[in-house]
């Protein structure tokens, strides 16, 4: 019969085609995966190049109506961080070991919860979320804007040293104040509020 | 079913394997440094790298990225009753930032769970990067293990530059090197690995096991912000 008759030489001619095609389809798929990786990797290269170091002049996190000047704070004979005076309790402060606001690094600003029975400038800190701007201006006319990736609240017992002064690959900047359980005996907060933040633009003052 | 259709049939379901596999590894290399385990310790451009002040042309078309290609040809894929299949490398076209060319060339590719370097299986002891002499003095400045020297898609040649070149020394291409999974028996997690895009390179180490080199010196304890 006609039908039983096929050309032997019908598979040959398909076989390569087949062939060509898986290739073809290895090749594509490998390069959609290889791009997919490389676009959707950590947020290095989409952040502005880092700022030099210069010292920061003012804090302001609009969603919480906060603004402050800053003053430079170290630390204190036992190690842990000076903090503005408590009878400023809306003065902030950077912590003046740490990099600058746009320097690589994590970039430290303090301020009060509250001091002298007034609320402080970061007061509402804990309200903060992720997503909301923060802005530090620099004394060489450069505003660095950083937005918040997490807020955490910790038992000073248990601070996270580690992921507050850890090197980072880029410039971020950590908001502290305290916040928690308030110990009438000790006259003191048992923790911290932690605002992440993460820089991402570059303004002109 | 001849051998030849059986072989046909071996070869797609091959490249569906590589799919999930490529896949994988496209997955892996955009793992974040957000979570709780890994920071990401360093990023650093190469340090040659000549930062375009326009957007970057598309082109890396070097011969000694070339030549790094067929370096890194695909395996001979050899089919029961079937003929041998040599595929040749694949060159990747050029995209755009964060790197100006991808290719499979000279940089290793591979799954995290599936790297060269060790497992830890104990308790206290992290995994540790091959030629890593110490985990902790790993440095911005410090080049990733595996990160230059024997990429084999860096033009150390005495050549001088081209309209399209970036430096003798640039590694175009993408790498990975180092290990991320379970730790030991209590759930925590090993993330020793660097990998590289382009002219970019990331390092992730766990937190806790990173000096803090940029905070020039670290407070102890909490914040007394409040009373």
């Amino acid at each position: 019969m006609a039908v039983a008759e096929k050309d032997p030489d019908t598979k040959k001619t398909t076989g390569p085609s087949m062939t060509n095609i898986s290739i073809f389809l290895i090749v594509v798929l490998v390069l959609v995966a290889l791009i997919a990786g490389a676009n959707s990797g950590s947020s290095g290269p989409n952040s502005p190049p880092p700022l030099p170091a210069s010292a920061p002049t003012k804090v302001t996190v609009p969603s919480i109506s906060a603004e402050s000047s800053l003053v430079p704070t170290g630390l204190q004979a036992d190690d842990s961080l000076e903090v503005p005076p408590v009878s400023q309790p809306m003065q902030a402060s950077w912590f003046d070991q740490s990099p600058t606001p746009g320097e690589v690094g994590p970039s430290v600003i303090l301020g009060h919860v509250n001091g002298g029975g007034q609320p402080g400038i970061f007061v509402k800190l804990k309200d903060v979320v992720a997503g909301a701007q923060v802005f530090v201006d620099r004394a060489d006319g450069q505003r660095a804007v950083f937005e918040v990736s997490r807020v955490e609240t910790i038992p000073k017992d248990s601070f996270p040293t580690d992921a507050v002064y850890n090197d980072t690959a880029n410039p971020q900047l950590r908001l502290i104040t305290c916040g928690g359980d308030y110990d009438r005996g000790a006259r003191s907060y048992l923790s911290n509020v932690i605002v992440y933040a993460d820089f991402v633009e570059v303004q002109r003052v | 079913m001849t051998s030849q259709a059986m072989g046909h049939r071996v070869l797609v379901l091959g490249a569906g394997v590589l799919l999930l596999g490529s896949l994988g590894v496209g997955a892996a290399s955009a793992t974040s440094s957000t979570d709780n385990t890994c920071v990401e310790v360093t990023t650093y451009d190469h340090p040659r790298y000549d930062h375009p002040t326009s957007s970057p042309t598309s082109s890396s078309s070097t011969t000694t990225t070339t030549t790094t290609t067929t370096s890194g040809g695909l395996p001979p894929i050899t089919i029961p009753g079937g003929p041998t299949i040599t595929i040749p490398s694949i060159t990747l076209p050029p995209v755009s930032a964060p790197s100006d060319t991808l290719q499979d060339g000279g940089g290793q590719t591979s799954s995290p769970l599936t790297g060269s370097s060790p497992v830890d299986s104990g308790d206290a002891g992290p995994a540790t990067p091959p030629g890593d002499s110490g985990v902790q003095e790993l440095r911005a400045d410090d080049p990733a293990p595996g990160s230059g020297d024997d990429d084999s898609d860096l033009d150390e040649g005495p050549n001088s530059l081209t309209t399209t070149d970036r430096g003798e020394g640039y590694d175009s291409g993408y790498d990975y090197d180092g290990y991320r999974g379970p730790r030991g028996s209590y759930g925590g997690v090993s993330c020793y690995y660097n990998y590289s895009v382009g002219h970019y390179w990331y390092d992730h180490r766990p937190v806790g096991e990173v000096r803090a080199t940029q905070v020039k010196r670290v407070p102890s304890g909490g914040v007394d912000t409040g009373n």
